[in-house]
C-alpha cells in the first residue's frame, strides 16, 4: 500500500479567481454606471465565488493506493484501488495512473474523476493488464476539488508500485529422451540397468536381488527363480543459456508480434517448465544483460518460479555499462546446454562453440523473428537486413560445422529430432578438447 | 507533403480527450455564441475586432481551461454586453447571465481533471440543483433590478449605497476566506 507522502493544502483555482475577478468589477461597474443588467451578469459569478468560499473543505484528504498483485503473468490482470478519506466539502476526487507502455489500463487513459456528495470516503478502481514480461512501474497521482472547482488539493504523487511480469511460457513438449542423463532419480532411461520402471528383461535370480522383483510366471514355468530387470531412471541437467546481447524485431506484447528476446524468454520458460515437471534439474545463464545472470541447477516448482523471476528481469544491456557478455558458465559434465539466441552476436556464436569444444551437448534454438526485411518500408534498410541475414547464414553454417545443431523455435517438438540425433551420436566415439 | 510540427500536439490533444471534455467544450462554445447572438438581438452587436478577440480567447480557453484565457473571455463578453446593449432591464439579460454561468462552470469543470479523464457522477441531480439555485438567484436579482428602476427612477441613491456596502463586505470576506490554509 502506498500513501500520500507530502502534506498539501487546498488552494484557490484559476476558476475561483476568475469568478471573483470578473464578478466583482462587473458588480462595481453596474453600480457606478447604474446598469442593473451588469449586476445580473455578475450575480452567478458572485454566487459561485461565495458558495466556493463557504463550502470550502478545511482538512486535507487522506489518500492511499493498493495494488492487488505485484507479480503477474503476461496477459493477466490485476486491480489498483485508490482510496480517499475525504473531508466535508470535497466534491470531486481524481486519480491519474501513469504506467509503463506494457501495462494497459482501464479506464484506457488512466484518469478517473468521481463526483462526491459529502461521502467520507471513496475508492477509485483501475484494472491493470500486463502484456509483456519484464519489470514495469505504476505511478499514481491524486487530487481533489471543492464546489464549483473553486479549490483544489494536490496533485500529489503516491509512491510508485513495481509490477513484475513473468514470461508466459510457450507451449512446449519434447518426446525425445535427454542425451546424457546422469543423476540418481528422474524419468530419463539410463544406459545401464538398475532400479526403475521401464522393463528391460528377465534373468535368473542373483544374490542381492529384491524379492518383489521375482517374476513368478517364468519362475514356475522354468522351476528356477527369475527376476524382472529394469532400466535405471535418471534425471539430467539442462542448462538454458539466453543471449540478451540484442533484441531483434518488433515487440507487441502477448497479443502481437514477438521480438527475439520475447521468444527467448517465453521459450526458456517453456523448456524449464517441461524439464522441471519431468523431475530434471534446470539451470540458467544469461549473458548480455545488466542484472542477475546465473541460476544454479535445481528442480521443483519453486525453482520454475526462480527461473521465471530471473527471466523477467532480463533486458538488453545498455552499451555504456560494463561488458557483461563474458560469463563463467561453470557447467557439469553431461549437462544438456540449450542456447536461445537470434545468432546476431559474435559472442553468442563464440560461447556455443566453446561449450561444444568442452564436450558438452549444445543445442542452439534460433529466436530470430521471421520476415525482418519485409517489416521495413525503406528499401535501403531492407537491403541492409538481407545482407546481414546472409552474413548470419554463413555464421550459422560454421556453427553447424562445429557439430552444434541450430533449430528454429516453433513450440512443441522443437527439440525432438535434434535430441534423438544427439542421443544416437552419443554412442559413437568423438573427440573432445578440454 | 510535410506536416508542420505544431499539428501533432493538437492531434494528440484531440485524440486524448474523452467524451466528457468534448461536451464541456461544446457547451463553452455554444454559450459564447448565445451571448453574442443575444447582444446582436437587443443591442448593436459585436464589432469585427471584438469577434476576433472572443474567438481567439475562446479557442485558448477550450484548449487550456486551467489558464487565464477563460478570465479574458468572460471579461470580453461582459465588455461586449456593456458596450452593445443599452436596455438595462431587457429579459435577454437573463440569457446573457446564463451564458456567462455556463462558460464559467464548463471551463472550471474541464480544468478539474486531465483531458482524457473518465467522469463518474453517481448523483447528477445534486449538481443540477446547485445550478438551478444559482440561476434562480440570478433571476431574482434581475427582477429586483427591474423593480428598483421602476421605484427609484434614474437616481437610485439608497440602493446604490446599499449595493456598494454589500459589495465591499463581500469583497472583504472573499479576500480573507480565499487565502490557502494549512490542512
Amino acid at each position: 500500500m502506498a500513501t500520500a507522502p507530502t502534506p498539501a493544502v487546498w488552494r484557490p483555482t484559476p476558476a475561483h479567481l476568475r469568478a471573483a475577478a470578473v464578478g466583482l468589477p462587473l458588480a462595481v461597474a453596474a453600480i457606478a454606471v447604474r446598469r442593473p443588467d451588469l449586476l445580473v451578469l455578475a450575480t452567478p459569478l458572485l454566487v459561485i465565488t461565495l458558495w466556493s468560499v463557504l463550502d470550502r473543505p478545511r482538512e486535507a484528504p487522506r489518500t492511499s493506493a493498493r495494488l492487488v498483485s505485484s507479480t503477474l503473468r503476461e496477459g493477466e490482470e490485476t486491480s489498483l484501488h485508490v482510496d480517499f478519506g475525504l473531508p466535508a466539502g470535497t466534491r470531486q476526487s481524481i486519480a491519474t495512473v501513469h504506467s509503463s507502455p506494457w501495462l494497459h489500463l482501464r479506464p484506457r487513459r488512466g484518469v478517473l474523476a468521481l463526483a462526491m456528495a459529502d461521502e467520507p470516503a471513496a475508492t477509485l478502481d483501475f484494472e491493470v493488464r500486463s502484456t509483456r514480461w519484464g519489470e514495469q512501474h505504476v505511478a499514481v497521482v491524486v487530487a481533489a476539488t471543492s464546489s464549483w472547482g473553486g479549490y483544489r488539493w494536490g496533485p500529489v504523487g503516491l509512491p510508485d508500485f513495481g509490477v513484475t511480469t513473468l514470461p508466459l511460457p510457450a507451449v512446449f513438449d519434447a518426446a525425445a529422451p535427454a542425451p546424457h542423463p546422469s543423476g540418481l532419480v528422474g524419468v530419463n532411461r539410463s544406459a545401464r540397468l538398475g532400479d526403475g520402471s521401464e522393463f528391460a528383461g528377465i534373468r535368473p535370480f542373483h544374490t542381492g536381488d529384491r524379492l518383489r522383483r521375482i517374476h513368478w510366471p517364468v519362475s514356475l514355468r522354468t522351476r528356477n527363480i527369475h527376476v524382472s530387470e529394469t532400466w535405471a531412471d535418471q534425471d539430467t541437467q539442462v542448462v538454458l543459456v539466453v543471449d540478451a546481447t540484442s533484441d531483434v524485431g518488433v515487440s507487441e506484447g502477448i497479443d502481437g508480434a514477438a521480438s527475439s528476446l520475447d521468444t527467448a524468454a517465453r521459450a526458456a520458460g517453456a523448456i524449464s517448465e517441461h524439464y522441471l515437471h519431468r523431475g530434471d534439474r534446470v539451470g540458467l545463464r544469461i549473458f548480455g544483460t545488466a542484472r542477475r545472470t546465473r541460476l544454479s541447477a535445481s528442480t521443483g516448482k519453486l525453482h520454475l518460479r526462480r527461473v521465471l523471476d530471473i527471466l523477467a528481469t532480463m533486458s538488453v544491456q545498455p552499451p555504456h555499462l560494463e561488458d557483461n557478455t563474458r560469463i563463467q558458465f561453470g557447467l557439469d559434465a553431461g549437462a544438456l546446454v540449450i542456447m536461445l539466441s537470434p545468432l546476431f552476436s559474435v559472442t553468442a556464436l563464440g560461447h556455443a562453440v566453446t561449450l561444444a569444444r568442452q564436450g558438452l551437448t549444445v543445442v542452439v534454438v534460433d529466436t530470430l523473428p521471421a520476415g525482418l526485411p519485409e517489416q521495413t518500408r525503406d528499401p535501403y534498410v531492407a537491403l541492409a537486413w538481407r545482407i546481414r541475414l546472409l552474413q548470419r547464414e554463413a555464421d550459422v553454417r560454421r556453427v553447424n560445422g562445429a557439430g552444434i545443431p541450430v533449430v528454429p523455435w516453433f513450440g512443441p517438438g522443437s527439440l525432438d529430432q535434434v535430441l534423438r540425433d544427439i542421443g544416437r551420436r552419443a554412442s559413437a566415439p568423438r573427440m573432445a578438447r578440454r | 507533403m510535410r506536416v508542420p510540427n505544431f499539428v501533432w500536439p493538437l492531434v494528440d490533444w484531440s485524440t486524448d480527450s474523452g467524451g466528457h471534455h468534448w461536451l464541456l467544450r461544446a457547451a463553452t462554445c455554444a454559450a459564447t455564441v448565445c451571448l453574442l447572438v443575444a447582444s446582436e438581438i437587443v443591442g448593436t452587436g459585436a464589432s469585427f475586432l471584438m469577434l476576433v478577440g472572443v474567438t481567439l480567447t475562446l479557442v485558448w480557453a477550450v484548449v487550456s481551461p486551467d489558464s487565464a484565457a477563460a478570465l479574458a473571455l468572460l471579461a470580453l463578453l461582459g465588455w461586449e454586453w456593456y458596450t452593445s446593449v443599452q436596455d438595462s432591464v431587457t429579459p435577454w439579460t437573463l440569457v446573457a447571465a446564463v451564458s456567462m454561468f455556463v462558460v464559467h462552470t464548463s471551463v472550471a469543470s474541464a480544468a478539474t481533471a486531465p483531458a482524457g479523464a473518465r467522469f463518474v457522477d453517481p448523483r447528477p441531480v445534486r449538481r443540477l440543483v446547485a445550478a438551478v439555485v444559482v440561476l434562480a438567484l440570478t433571476a431574482g436579482v434581475w427582477a429586483a433590478g427591474g423593480v428598483l428602476v421602476d421605484v427609484e427612477g434614474s437616481q437610485p441613491v439608497l440602493s446604490t449605497v446599499a449595493a456598494l456596502l454589500g459589495l465591499a463586505a463581500l469583497g472583504w470576506f472573499v479576500r480573507d476566506a480565499s487565502l490557502p490554509r494549512p490542512g
